[in-house]
């Protein structure tokens, strides 16, 4: 059990630590001026959802715990091809963060990350679909991490918090076309290039504030039946 | 003891769920043979679930048990080392839920890899299994893309595929069409006839299955009521009269009032003691050796067995809602006749053609189309037909492309699809009910009547996703009818039900049709459309192609008729419902003209 | 095209071996080759038009790099023109260009890899290293068409249920909520019995094995051996400095580069690994010819064989039908 109990620390500590390790990565290549800058962060960008993979499969995790990822996975992914026609516009980050409150952060991650894999097969793979897994798997793993600090306890939380995180998917998206394909980059070369991105940012923004305010209340609240349906609560198991 | 592969003894069996202080499974003792064909009965609730899901280790319910299950001879379930996913295979209800791949040769794979086989057992497996389920075709296929019936057959496939010794199916058919479950319960006469597999399925459809069956179990409450062979099981349930005896196949139940009514008339106490036929075939054999009364008057000595039936329908559904009694044939015709001079029709489809897209071809072509009030018209026909598109446009959903939809001023038309879980939105059904209050324009008390007519006032304060099949249909018919609609359409309203809760959804068509409703029902269940309806349609490849009253509908049809009338046409006065068999007889001269078979 | 027919493994280290040498360098002749390549393979992939229109469809993106490199710097001496105070430079746009036909080049590589990886070849692979990652992007798949179906059933319920004429959005948005409400439970409603589905086939054996139906074979291992041949010649090239090639301040190839042919090698290696799918094609078509020709020029051939036997190469399949046809008739005439 103590033993069970560290793997997971470990888990954790190596999750955030790729959680950083990432952006550290990009300023670095920048700031040195890197050629490869397009290759390293690609490469960085795979490799950072491989911890919380691996993390998932050493679980060695149940049905209970694999299917509600898979259906929310199912659904963001319908809802991202249903809106393909108005672009920035996708419920994706309002499911990714309601399952990261109802799941945890584990869930939220993975949810986030197999909706961008799954939902790519579809509308086409790219240098981008690493970078949409981890950033819409990072809103949910915080999203998650929200929650068990008590931080969502106040509804409006939820909805800055989903205000936040269109800016930051936008930023993520952004960043490896900016880093990767402008040199050398100046502070004012970088802000005008992630402004010129901005207002499609803030148009997910609202988008997922909007998809969150219907749906947070009374998804939370049928998702906690279903933990119980599953027997998720128990935590015995 | 020593039992073979394949058998199972259980000993004191019970079980009870975590909160409940009822068993849901009590006291049961029995043991299933090596190779043998064992069919679990029973009405809804009566635990035959619980029970099959305890005989599957990995499927077993939290709760407590006491007892023991003792699988192939002395290894009792769950020690340690022992995989019983290997031994014993489990085919559920819903054809698409137990689906785990996408692709039809993963699906078939995914116990193998549980199992950590080699790639090339694997392969070998999914070879041989394939060829002998017919599936070597759509090995390639989407999963999404099988019919209902396919899925089935490849749930039995890959439950088959892991070699076990004892195949468990749970109501496997009930939410088929009648083609599918004819092939799928020939696909498990197969498997249980060349490979000899032990089989343990419950099932509430009778008719098919019984045939098949070398031993029944019936539960009631949680209990074995009777366990032998399936002619005794027939008699044992005609004579104690039990509610389930409609379950029985329409053959058996005919033969049986038969000679009760032959020996009421000849007042012999017991005839002929050769067994109850289970097939159509062998009641035509008994009953044309039978000497029938030329009229109905002849034999009005069957009062007896018409006032036990009596008794137990109306202790089910109270007197309150009195259906008009001894209705027969030509009275329904007459009725016909008179809604459809008394008014215009209240939906008319003219010269209607319809196609999702451009590019695809016509679903429905030119199709005529009228509903009178105060009746129901059952609207029968094969898979992909159109009769759902017809619904969705008469519900006003889709629009045609060319024709029209004529509707009498002020009528309002509502749909309940296929599955009533499209229906619910809230947590409970109480809060489900009172959702379109303003809509709806009703009060709390209106629901209450409602919920009580339909007889869920004790299930108000539970989740709509928690009831039983029945249930969850009544509260969806519920949340509709609390919207007061003219005409309702349905969609399949009895699939999946069993015969008691047929009934019980008859008896509700039957009430509200007295209500000056309108009702259509899409059904596969021919059954049931002679039953209830006053008229029926058949639509094939988009038209209509056959319109007619029931009874005349299905006197001529060969094919697409009920048993009723398979079993008597040409050995004595026709009949195309159980209930008009009573009637012939005059036998059950209070029961209601809609009876089921 | 030949390639799709080889190992997923094949494919996938064919894709990321190009896409390793493109976005290593930044160099004009790299970048021309692999954007050549690119669009030679997605032409054969996806024909003339499709082609075009995605080029016409990605090359303001081209332009838009271009002007904002020039824009956002100013180390380039070649000044072309001034507006205002910025003056633009030769190198800066030339940078630019560059720059954003590696971009295009990568995007190109990657749909034609779309195109080439199914998903059922995506996932063989993926099992091997994430089986459960795997197994669950799977589920999703089967998931996916289910939920729209039942999300169209809903959606017809809930219309006729509360009458379709509410052209009001307010009303649209309100519907739209609540058939996703309901289609996330009844989903979850469902998974409930999709997960008794695992137990009951033993999922928590804990003897899981992924199986996958493509199989290594021997045709797998040439492609294999030139990519990685071909991909550490290029990498070696480009570590001696055979890719050198300086933007700023004022553009020109350094001596090192040309030193020993470097540069040579290093794009002699990169256009043969760009040309290997086109190699692959030949190969197959050189087999299919030489089968047929013995079988033409076999005198016990029957008209009936003669006439199955296609015109010019066309598919594999020809060929194996005409084989087994002249195989049995070897073994009833001996």
């Amino acid at each position: 059990m103590a033993s069970d109990k560290r793997s997971i620390d470990t888990g954790r500590i190596i999750e955030r630590v790729t959680l950083i390790a990432l952006p550290i990565l990009m300023f670095l290549c920048v700031y040195y001026e890197v050629e490869q800058t397009a290759l390293l962060t690609l490469l960085a960008a795979i490799l950072a959802n491989i911890p919380f993979f691996i993390n998932f499969e050493k679980s060695r995790p149940k049905p209970r715990h694999i299917l509600p990822i898979v259906v929310m996975s199912a659904l963001a992914t319908g809802g991202r091809i249903l809106f393909t026609p108005i672009p920035h516009v996708k419920p994706v980050s309002a499911i990714v963060i309601v399952t990261g409150i109802a799941f945890g952060r584990r869930s939220g991650y993975l949810t986030g990350a197999l909706t961008a894999l799954a939902s790519n097969m579809f509308m086409g793979q790219g240098p981008w679909t690493p970078w949409q897994m981890f950033a819409w798997g990072l809103i949910g793993y915080l999203s998650g991490v929200m929650e068990s600090r008590d931080l969502f306890r106040n509804r409006w939380v939820v909805y800055v918090y989903g205000f936040v995180s269109g800016l930051l998917f936008g930023l993520i998206m952004d960043s490896w076309h900016i880093i990767s394909f402008v040199s050398p980059l100046t502070w004012k070369g970088a802000l005008t290039a992630y402004g010129s991105g901005f207002f499609f940012n803030l148009a997910h923004s609202f988008a997922t504030v909007i998809f969150l305010v219907p749906i947070l209340g009374s998804w939370t609240r049928k998702l906690t039946r279903i933990k119980h349906k599953f027997g998720l609560d128990y935590s015995g198991e | 003891m020593m039992i073979g592969s394949g058998g199972i003894v259980i000993k004191d069996f019970s079980f009870r769920y975590p909160g409940s202080d009822k068993k849901a499974v009590d006291g049961v003792s029995f043991s299933v043979a090596p190779g043998s064909f064992t069919v679990v009965a029973g009405p809804s609730g009566s635990g035959k679930t619980t029970l099959l899901r305890c005989l599957k280790p990995e499927l077993a319910p939290h709760g407590e048990r006491e007892g023991t299950i003792h699988f192939n001879g002395d290894v009792p379930h769950g020690s340690s080392g022992h995989h019983s996913f290997l031994d014993i295979a489990f085919v559920m209800q819903n054809p698409t839920n137990q689906i785990v791949m996408d692709v039809v040769w993963h699906e078939l794979a995914f116990g193998l890899e549980n199992s950590g086989l080699s790639p090339e057992l694997i392969e070998r497996r999914i070879a041989e299994t394939a060829h002998f389920f017919g599936i070597s075709n759509w090995i390639h296929k989407k999963v999404s893309e099988l019919s209902g019936g396919e899925k089935q057959i490849l749930n039995l496939a890959s439950a088959l595929i892991m070699h076990p010794h004892v195949l468990i199916l749970d109501e496997p058919t009930a939410q088929l069409d009648p083609v599918a479950i004819k092939h799928l319960l020939n696909m498990l006469q197969r498997v249980h006839r060349e490979i000899g597999t032990t089989i343990i399925m419950s099932e509430h459809r009778m008719g098919d299955v019984l045939p098949m069956a070398s031993d029944v179990l019936y539960l009631e409450d949680g209990r074995i009521s009777f366990s032998g062979t399936p002619y005794d099981f027939a008699l044992h349930l005609l004579e104690s009269d039990k509610p389930f005896k409609y379950a029985l196949p329409a053959a058996t139940q005919i033969v049986w009032r038969a000679r009760q009514a032959l020996e009421e008339s000849k007042g012999a106490l017991k005839s002929e003691n050769c067994a109850l036929p289970l097939s159509v075939q062998e009641a035509r054999v008994q009953l044309s050796r039978m000497s029938f009364p030329k009229s109905a008057d002849e034999s009005s000595g069957g009062e007896k067995c018409g006032s036990q039936t009596n008794i137990a329908i109306n202790s089910r559904t109270s007197s309150q809602h009195h259906v008009s009694t001894t209705e027969d044939c030509c009275a329904a015709v007459s009725r016909l006749q008179e809604c459809k001079s008394r008014e215009k029709p209240l939906l008319q489809v003219k010269r209607l053609s319809f196609r999702y897209r451009s590019e695809t071809p016509f679903v429905l072509e030119d199709l005529n189309f009228e509903l009178y009030r105060g009746t129901i018209h059952a609207l029968v026909g094969g898979n992909g037909s159109g009769k759902s598109t017809l619904l969705y446009l008469l519900a006003g959903v889709l629009r045609a492309q060319y024709g029209k939809i004529v509707r009498a001023p002020n009528v309002k038309v509502s749909l309940l699809t296929q599955n009533p879980q499209a229906v619910f939105a809230r947590d409970t059904l109480m809060d489900d009910l009172m959702e379109h209050r303003s809509l709806g324009n009703y009060d709390e008390q209106r629901v209450l009547d409602v919920a009580d007519s339909l007889g869920l006032i004790h299930l108000l304060e539970r989740h709509p996703y928690d009831l039983s099949g029945g249930e969850m249909q009544k509260g969806a018919l519920a949340k509709i009818l609390l919207l007061e609609p003219d005409v309702l359409l349905l969609d399949e309203p009895v699939k999946g039900l069993d015969a008691v809760n047929k009934r019980e959804i008859a008896e509700i068509f039957n009430r509200l049709r007295d209500r000056a409703m309108t009702l259509l029902v899409v059904t596969h269940d021919l059954e049931f459309s002679a039953d209830i309806a006053d008229e029926c349609s058949l639509i094939f490849d988009g038209r209509i192609v056959a319109k007619d009253e029931t009874s005349s509908f299905f006197r001529d049809n060969a094919f697409y008729t009920t048993d009723a009338f398979r079993v008597t046409r040409g050995i004595m006065n026709p009949v195309v419902a159980i209930g008009g068999f009573d009637r012939v007889f005059n036998v059950a001269q209070e029961e209601p003209c809609d009876g089921i078979g | 095209m030949a390639l799709k027919r080889y190992h997923p493994t094949v494919i996938f280290l064919y894709f990321a071996a190009v896409l390793l040498v493109t976005m290593l360098v930044r160099h004009p002749v790299i970048a021309g080759i692999s954007f050549l390549f690119a669009v030679f393979m997605r032409w054969r992939l996806t024909g003339v038009v499709k082609t075009l229109k995605s080029l016409l469809y990605i090359l303001p993106m081209l332009v838009f790099i271009t002007c904002f490199n020039a824009v956002a710097n100013d180390r380039g001496m070649t000044v072309l023109f001034t507006i205002g105070r910025r003056s633009f430079s030769l190198e800066a746009l030339l940078y630019g260009f560059i720059s954003g036909l590696t971009l295009l080049s990568v995007l190109f590589w990657f749909s034609c890899y779309s195109d080439l990886m199914d998903n059922g070849r995506f996932l063989a692979m993926l099992g091997k290293r994430l089986p459960v990652i795997s197994m669950m992007v799977s589920m999703i798949f089967r998931y996916i068409p289910d939920t729209i179906r039942h999300g169209r059933e809903i959606d017809m319920s809930q219309r006729a249920l509360l009458g379709s004429d509410d052209r009001q959005r307010k009303a649209k948005v309100t519907r739209a909520v609540r058939l996703a409400s309901i289609l996330m439970a009844w989903s979850m409603e469902n998974a409930i019995e999709t997960a008794d589905a695992m137990r009951a086939k033993g999922y928590q054996s804990g003897l899981r094995r992924p199986y996958a139906r493509v199989r290594w074979m021997q045709r797998d291992v040439l492609p294999v051996l030139l990519t990685v041949l071909l991909t550490c010649l290029a990498v070696v090239g480009i570590a001696m400095g055979g890719a050198a090639f300086l933007f700023y301040p004022e553009w020109y190839v350094p001596s090192r580069a040309l030193q020993g042919g470097r540069l040579y090698v290093l794009v002699c290696a990169f256009a043969t690994l760009g040309a290997l799918p086109l190699l692959l094609d030949l190969g197959e078509w050189f087999r299919d010819e030489l089968c047929l020709r013995r079988h033409r020029s076999s005198d016990e051939i029957s008209p009936y064989v003669a006439a199955m036997l296609p015109r010019r190469h066309d598919a594999g399949r020809w060929r194996l039908a005409s084989c087994v046809v002249i195989d049995e008739r070897k073994r009833d005439n001996s």
